[in-house]
């Protein structure tokens, strides 16, 4: 089977089943389950210390798995070939070494080991975030390097771009640069994106998916509109006080003060409205929620 | 642009023109030609050692680039970075020993016998690529080369002398020298190192963590996690040092002065005495140094004390130049332990911090100096004592003076600590040396007033450095 026959049957751009990763004994990933398709967007999401970046990391076989399966292209993470490689960018959290070089010579330096490498385009995208590209590394502010590691992963034209919180440096002008960037990345090349942040209208922005993580968990992955609609918010207003009920499952909170009372819910279904209004004898509406309010809900 | 050409521009960019393994082919012929212009200051055979010995220095560098692989993010991602990374590694050692042989040998019998001995050891390095016990071993090998050289080119002018060791080195060379002997070891030695490389070649291609912390200092901005990472430890009030840290640290630096529960003290030199590695090296040259004389019924006492006077001089620069240039990295951390001082002014805190410095160097210098005191006195008794007690103790302390001077002014005034490592070893020894010197040749040709001048000097320039580190008014430079 030739190379391009491979990559068109390959079903996913990444993924993680069931994985596992600790550090000195502490867990960090407990049976971690995600998939990013081909030519999908996908914002990751979690509180500090949840587990993201070692998630990302060992995605991409920087870190080896203690239980479980990595895969990039289909192919074992940890055991990466060369040609996978060449169709892999990764933003790091921070671009820690290299602060001799001028941003000019990293590319040049980074562009050395990759077949693609396009010199011409890295430069249009340093005019594009206006990075002087002459400048040394070191004598550079967190921001620019920022945008520098960025450019780097995107010279090549990878067709999986894995971004560790690619914008908490980035001030709102230059982070809604970076943004336009990536989705017409993602409309003209069909690069599959996954991109982990705490801004959750960057995500909202940019990704048709999103993936939850909780305590080295991830506990939703999918659409955003699909979670927009099953996590809502039911506003209860009764003509007595409220009943001390005993809530389902899918409540992930609730707050009654006298006649008046919300419920935050998951998996909510139109059809279920006549039985909360019925066991609670109240009127029941429905509020929508952002993706901040839901993260924070699910986190709560 | 080519791989290995990309790699050959990111180390020369990292390290400098002063990058050790880079221009050490070129360091050696220019060094040859010098040689030779200059006439015959030291025999070929000398220069054949004094090549070998950098060609070895230069693969300690070479096996420590094959870390950075899994330093970095792209080391790990790019394709095949591995492979170019190790191939090139591989290429220069190559290269270096080549050199090395061929400067060496006297015929290509020699050349052939020396080149796959040198190989046969360096395939056995990079076997171990990926252990960390290999530089522990390395360094000892690395030592007791050096020793041995120092006991050669000193037995010839010392009787009866440290010749145990050259003695068994020329009886291997000797036998190495009948060609049925020297051919097969050879062929031998080309096999296995073959096998060797291959071996560690496939090993070291296997896939492994990612770790920051194996990139090497000059790869960080300069003190960068050194800093954050003592930043921390100061912030965090529940710092703890294990119970053998705490003793040893008694045992062989002594005269903490409670030190360690200063603040100030943990933000500039953290938690640890420094130098484990290095004591354990010294300590064990030390002994290589001693051993022969077990083997000896008697011994010249006078000529005795030379090697160990050397030797003392040796770990002196070394270890305060290590000093030195941990204070100088450790600026940037000055004005961020200002809010955590309690001094009433900011006079008596620079004050402070020149005294934690001084108390540093001079608690290592002088209880070294203690060490090498009674082996003096062991070895050759009063004269010993006399010699290295007096001489030793008043140029060593005339020596710290002015490196202290030399370590505060260019703390304040110098801005490229990278660029400092070089004239900073380079002061230490002229400092050391020349001071060592003056002392000597004045006891020795009874030249009092002119010491008594030096003293005068040297205590003059460091009042007036001290004076100018605690007035300094502005901010920094980091």
């Amino acid at each position: 089977m030739n190379i391009s026959t491979a990559t068109n049957l390959e079903s996913s751009a990444l993924s993680l089943s069931d994985v596992f990763k600790s550090f000195d004994g502490s867990p960090v990933l407990r049976g971690v389950n995600l998939t990013l398709k081909k030519g999908a967007v996908m914002g990751l999401l979690g509180e500090n210390g949840a587990g993201k970046t070692t998630l990302l990391r060992t995605a991409l076989g920087l870190l080896k798995a203690d239980q479980g399966k990595a895969a990039v292209f289909d192919e074992d993470a940890w055991h990466m070939s060369a040609h996978n490689k060449q169709r892999l960018g990764y933003v790091a959290q921070t671009l820690d070494c290299f602060h001799w070089m001028t941003v000019q010579e990293l590319f040049t330096y980074t562009g050395a080991f990759y077949e693609n490498w396009d010199a011409n385009k890295a430069q249009k995208l340093a005019n594009k975030l206006s990075l002087d590209t002459t400048q040394r590394i070191d004598k550079m502010s967190i921001g620019q390097r920022q945008q520098a590691s960025i450019i780097q992963a995107l010279g090549h034209s990878p067709e999986l771009l894995v971004l560790d919180e690619p914008v908490a440096s980035l001030d709102p002008g230059a982070r809604r640069a970076f943004i336009k960037e990536l989705i017409d990345i993602n409309l003209d090349e069909q690069t599959s994106i996954i991109f982990s942040t705490h801004i959750t209208s960057d995500i909202e922005r940019a990704a048709a998916d999103v993936a939850m993580l909780k305590s080295g968990k991830v506990v939703y992955q999918g659409a955003i509109d699909e979670l927009k609609e099953q996590v809502v918010r039911l506003r209860l207003e009764s003509e007595s006080n409220l009943p001390d009920v005993s809530l389902d499952p899918y409540v992930l909170n609730h707050k009654f003060e006298g006649q008046f009372g919300r419920l935050t819910v998951k998996g909510f279904d139109v059809k279920s409205l006549d039985i909360w209004e019925k066991e609670l004898k109240a009127k029941v509406t429905v509020e929508s929620l952002g993706l901040e309010d839901i993260f924070l809900e699910l986190n709560e | 642009m080519n791989p290995y050409l990309a790699i050959i521009k990111r180390d020369y960019g990292a390290n400098g023109a002063g990058t050790l393994w880079l221009p050490a082919p070129i360091f050696s012929v220019l060094f040859v030609a010098l040689m030779t212009w200059g006439g015959t200051l030291v025999g070929w055979d000398t220069q054949a050692w004094y090549f070998w010995g950098l060609t070895l220095l230069c693969t300690y560098r070479i096996l420590c680039d094959l870390d950075l692989s899994h330093a970095h993010n792209l080391g790990v991602l790019a394709p095949n970075y591995k492979a170019y990374q190790f191939n090139y590694s591989t290429s220069l050692v190559f290269i270096s020993s080549v050199m090395s042989c061929g400067v060496f040998a006297d015929s290509w019998y020699e050349f052939f016998v020396c080149l796959s001995l040198f190989w046969l050891f360096i395939s056995l390095m990079f076997f171990f690529v990926k252990k960390e016990i290999w530089k522990l071993a390395y360094f000892m090998i690395l030592g007791a080369y050096v020793l041995i050289n120092i006991f050669w080119m000193i037995s010839g002018e010392i009787e009866n002398m440290f010749t145990f060791l050259p003695k068994v080195y020329m009886s291997a060379w000797s036998i190495l020298s009948i060609p049925i002997v020297g051919t097969f070891t050879s062929c031998v030695c080309l096999v296995v190192s073959y096998k060797s490389f291959l071996v560690a070649r496939k090993h070291y291609l296997q896939p492994q963590e990612y770790n920051s912390d194996l990139a090497p200092i000059t790869w960080k901005k300069y003190g960068e996690t050194a800093h954050s990472s003592k930043l921390l430890l100061l912030l965090n009030a529940k710092w703890s040092s294990t119970s053998w840290g705490r003793l040893e640290s008694r045992i062989l630096f002594g005269l903490n002065l409670g030190r360690h529960q200063d603040l100030v003290y943990l933000g500039l030199f953290g938690a640890k005495t420094h130098g484990g590695l290095l004591k354990f090296i010294f300590g064990f040259l030390l002994l290589i140094l001693l051993l022969p004389m077990l083997f000896m019924t008697s011994i010249n006492q006078e000529a005795a004390l030379i090697p160990l006077c050397i030797f003392m001089l040796f770990y002196l620069v070394v270890i305060c130049s290590v000093i030195s240039l941990e204070w100088i990295t450790n600026r940037k951390m000055i004005f961020e332990l200002w809010l955590f001082d309690t001094s009433k002014s900011r006079t008596r805190y620079m004050l402070k911090l020149a005294v934690l410095f001084v108390e540093r160097i001079a608690r290592v210098s002088f209880l070294s100096c203690v060490v090498f005191l009674l082996l003096a006195t062991i070895i050759s008794g009063v004269k010993g004592f006399m010699v290295v007690g007096i001489v030793a103790f008043l140029g060593i302390s005339l020596s710290l003076l002015l490196q202290m001077t030399y370590v505060l002014f260019v703390t304040l005034k110098v801005k490229n600590t990278g660029w400092l490592r070089y004239p900073t070893v380079l002061f230490t020894g002229i400092n050391f040396v020349g001071w060592l010197s003056v002392v000597f040749f004045s006891f020795h040709q009874k030249f009092y007033w002119g010491l008594f001048l030096a003293i005068g000097l040297a205590l003059v320039l460091c009042f007036l450095s001290i004076k100018y580190w605690c007035n300094y008014d502005k901010e920094l430079v980091t």
